[in-house]
């Protein structure tokens, strides 16, 4: 089988994951879209929301459509680094007994760990985890254990805020993808949230997902061929350095903002590490659409989610994040101008 | 011809009827009208030379006297006249006779008022109206007006007429009046001081500085108006030229199809219209801002799909022509700013 073949066959595949997802989880089409995007370009993704806009189903969808094994732990404020690796209780005989816990337990076939209310962990869980994401392995039992396959799904209830520890940046720079799900607005799929008896029933919903539609154990590679087969022009280069320049000093781009000193808001752009995973996604975005070169609006389909959370800004902005955020990258896709 | 020889006539008439009054006043005096129920048909006259006696009797006396004087001898009572003065009438003047309704000092009825109407070339009637006094005498109300000038000094009369009232026959004696020119015919004769005299020139007012003003200030308001008509066109002209579109084909014009500056400034002019970087999937917004390109959309939307294969994809040949639609476009845009 010819490269070019595989590819296009994933890419069957990809869209085909998409799909059966779509059949559990409505008007959510964006983020599922993003989702996959992260999915094969290996990037963990923290999901912001609502309570009960179906962010855990989206997930549970996504890990019975691509397989492998499904991890879920709630972030709580007693919980601490070691719950995640072992757990120790006394067994029948009366002896003491020490098991893997729920990072361990399925080893290598770990694809999907979901972690729910990550702000509510303290920040000692928080960097276990970052660990794991970062180098996808964690040391217990004097030894490493590793989980290549893993892709780790945060969430952050945005509701509350008291007995949170709110993600340093450095671990929200390690997500991929900081996606907002919020509650759908088309009257039609409100209606059928509510009405149809179909999306009650959480567990026989995920059951209508075909399950283990790819060999996760392979997203790996294909994502590095993914990464291979896509290319950037010249332009494109041009492009994207302009971005990132844009988002460290928005105001040589003559970028404004209503009610902000242009000059004082920003403590620090993308970072490299940003900026690559921008590229990593902007190529599963060509891919996905049948491309193999990038264009301009590959990355702006996913600059908000991207960029969003990596540019920081000084604290007296800091608090308006949500709002200046989004202002600034749409005007950061508004005031670049390609091909030049 | 006609009219001269007519106004010659008229003229030569009017100056022989004096002389043709005087004779018919004379024949009236000879031949008493006896019995004569309507008024004389026409006012006799006399020229001051020929008529000698002008009648004594003031407006606002009873003149029993100066109706002894008339010529005819009146058959019944004789009515009791209050005439207005006697003297310096001229064309237009209205002349008053209040007649008493009485015979014997008995008030009577007058069931009909004499009809208005043309009294001789000299008098016109107006329409007879009736009128108590202080007293609870009832008076008929006579207006005459003078409605021919005289040439010269001339004595008129009203003629005598009688009124039918409810007690029989009521005189109305004559009356004679004069009436005057109200110029002489010719004032003086030679010295060539004619008649009429022609309009006498007004004085010419020295109207150079008002000239001067009124062209100074035409010119200025001229000029003011140019410059604003030429700040108008200047003002259009420039922001024509600013158009997005109107500068890319500026650019363009030195640029060939294939040169990459030709394609950028295509692109820069479509973000400007649009307020935004345009890319494929957010051309919409150019639609959106400025509906006018719609007609162009395909050949739109074309460019970009042959800029992104350009600059982004792998070459390929283009098959736009960024000339050919920047002309199409500016075509458009100026159309759409006039």
């Amino acid at each position: 089988m010819s490269s070019q073949e595989q590819l296009q066959d994933w890419r069957d595949a990809a869209l085909r994951i998409e799909n059966e997802v779509r059949k559990a989880v409505i008007g959510q089409d964006g983020i599922v879209r993003l989702i996959n995007v992260a999915l094969f370009a290996r990037g963990h993704v923290l999901l912001e929301g609502d309570v009960g806009v179906g962010k855990t189903t989206v997930l549970r969808a996504f890990a019975r459509a691509i397989g492998g094994d499904f991890e879920r732990v709630e972030g709580t404020v007693d919980l601490m680094p070691n719950d995640l690796v072992y757990h120790t209780y006394v067994d029948a005989d009366g002896k003491p007994r020490i098991e893997p816990g729920p990072l361990l337990r399925h080893g290598e076939r770990l694809t999907t760990f979901f972690f729910n209310e990550i702000n509510r962990a303290r920040p000692q869980v928080q960097s276990l985890l970052l660990r794991a994401m970062a180098e996808r392995t964690v040391s217990a039992f004097n030894r490493d254990y590793r989980f290549p396959h893993m892709t780790v799904f945060a969430d952050r209830n945005k509701v509350e805020k008291e007995e949170t520890f709110e993600l340093a940046s450095a671990a929200r720079d390690r997500f991929m993808f900081e996606l907002r799900m919020e509650t759908p607005r088309d009257p039609s799929v409100r209606r059928a949230l509510v009405f149809d008896t179909a999306y009650h029933d959480v567990d026989a919903l995920i059951d209508t997902v075909s399950p283990g539609l790819i060999d996760a154990f392979q997203l790996n590679a294909i994502a590095a061929h993914i990464q291979r087969s896509v290319s950037a022009s010249e332009a494109m280069e041009r492009y994207v350095m302009d971005l990132w320049d844009a988002s460290q000093n928005p105001a040589a781009f003559d970028i404004r903002i209503d009610g902000v000193d242009m000059k004082r808001l920003i403590l620090a752009g993308a970072s490299p590490r940003g900026m690559s995973a921008l590229l990593r996604a902007a190529r599963v975005v060509a891919w996905l659409d049948g491309r193999s070169h990038l264009q301009p609006d590959d990355v702006r389909a996913i600059l908000p989610s991207t960029l969003g959370h990596r540019v920081f800004f000084t604290p007296v902005y800091e608090m308006r994040r949500a709002q200046i955020a989004d202002a600034l990258i749409a005007q950061i896709i508004d005031k670049i101008a390609t091909p030049r | 011809m006609k009219p001269l020889i007519r106004a010659l006539l008229c003229a030569s008439l009017l100056q022989l009827t004096p002389l043709a009054n005087a004779e018919q006043t004379a024949e009236q005096a000879a031949a008493p009208a006896e019995g004569t129920t309507t008024p004389t048909p026409s006012a006799t006259e006399t020229p001051a030379d020929s008529a000698g006696k002008a009648p004594e009797a003031d407006g606002a006396t009873p003149a029993p006297e100066a109706t002894a004087e008339a010529p005819a001898a009146p058959a019944g009572p004789v009515a009791q006249v209050l005439q207005p003065r006697a003297w310096g009438h001229s064309v237009g003047d209205l002349l008053t006779q209040r007649v008493l309704l009485a015979i014997d000092g008995r008030a009577t009825g007058l069931p009909k008022l004499p009809d208005p109407g043309r009294i001789g070339v000299w008098l016109e009637r107006r329409p007879a109206r009736l009128d108590t006094d202080a007293d609870g005498r009832r008076w008929l109300v006579l207006d005459y007006q003078l409605i021919n000038a005289p040439q010269t000094l001339t004595a008129i009369t009203v003629p005598a007429f009688e009124l039918r009232t409810d007690d029989g026959p009521l005189q109305v004696p004559a009356w004679t009046f004069s009436a005057a020119p109200l110029t002489p015919r010719t004032a003086f004769a030679g010295n060539g001081l004619d008649a009429l005299q022609p309009d006498r020139g007004a004085p010419a007012v020295d109207t150079a500085p008002l000239r001067h003003r009124l062209l100074l200030w035409s010119g200025l308001t001229g000029a003011l108006l140019l410059a604003w008509g030429g700040w108008l066109v200047w003002r259009n002209v420039r922001s024509a030229r600013a158009q997005p579109f109107a500068q890319a084909q500026r650019t363009l014009r030195g640029l060939k199809d294939d040169a990459p500056d030709a394609w950028q400034a295509l692109h820069r002019a479509f973000d400007r219209t649009a307020g935004a970087s345009l890319q494929p999937a957010s051309l919409h917004r150019l639609f959106e801002r400025a509906p006018h390109f719609a007609p162009l959309r395909a050949d739109i939307e074309r460019f970009y799909a042959d800029s992104a294969a350009r600059f982004f994809g792998d070459g390929g040949a283009a098959a736009s022509s960024p000339r050919a639609l920047v002309r199409a476009l500016a075509r458009i845009e100026r159309r759409h700013e006039s």
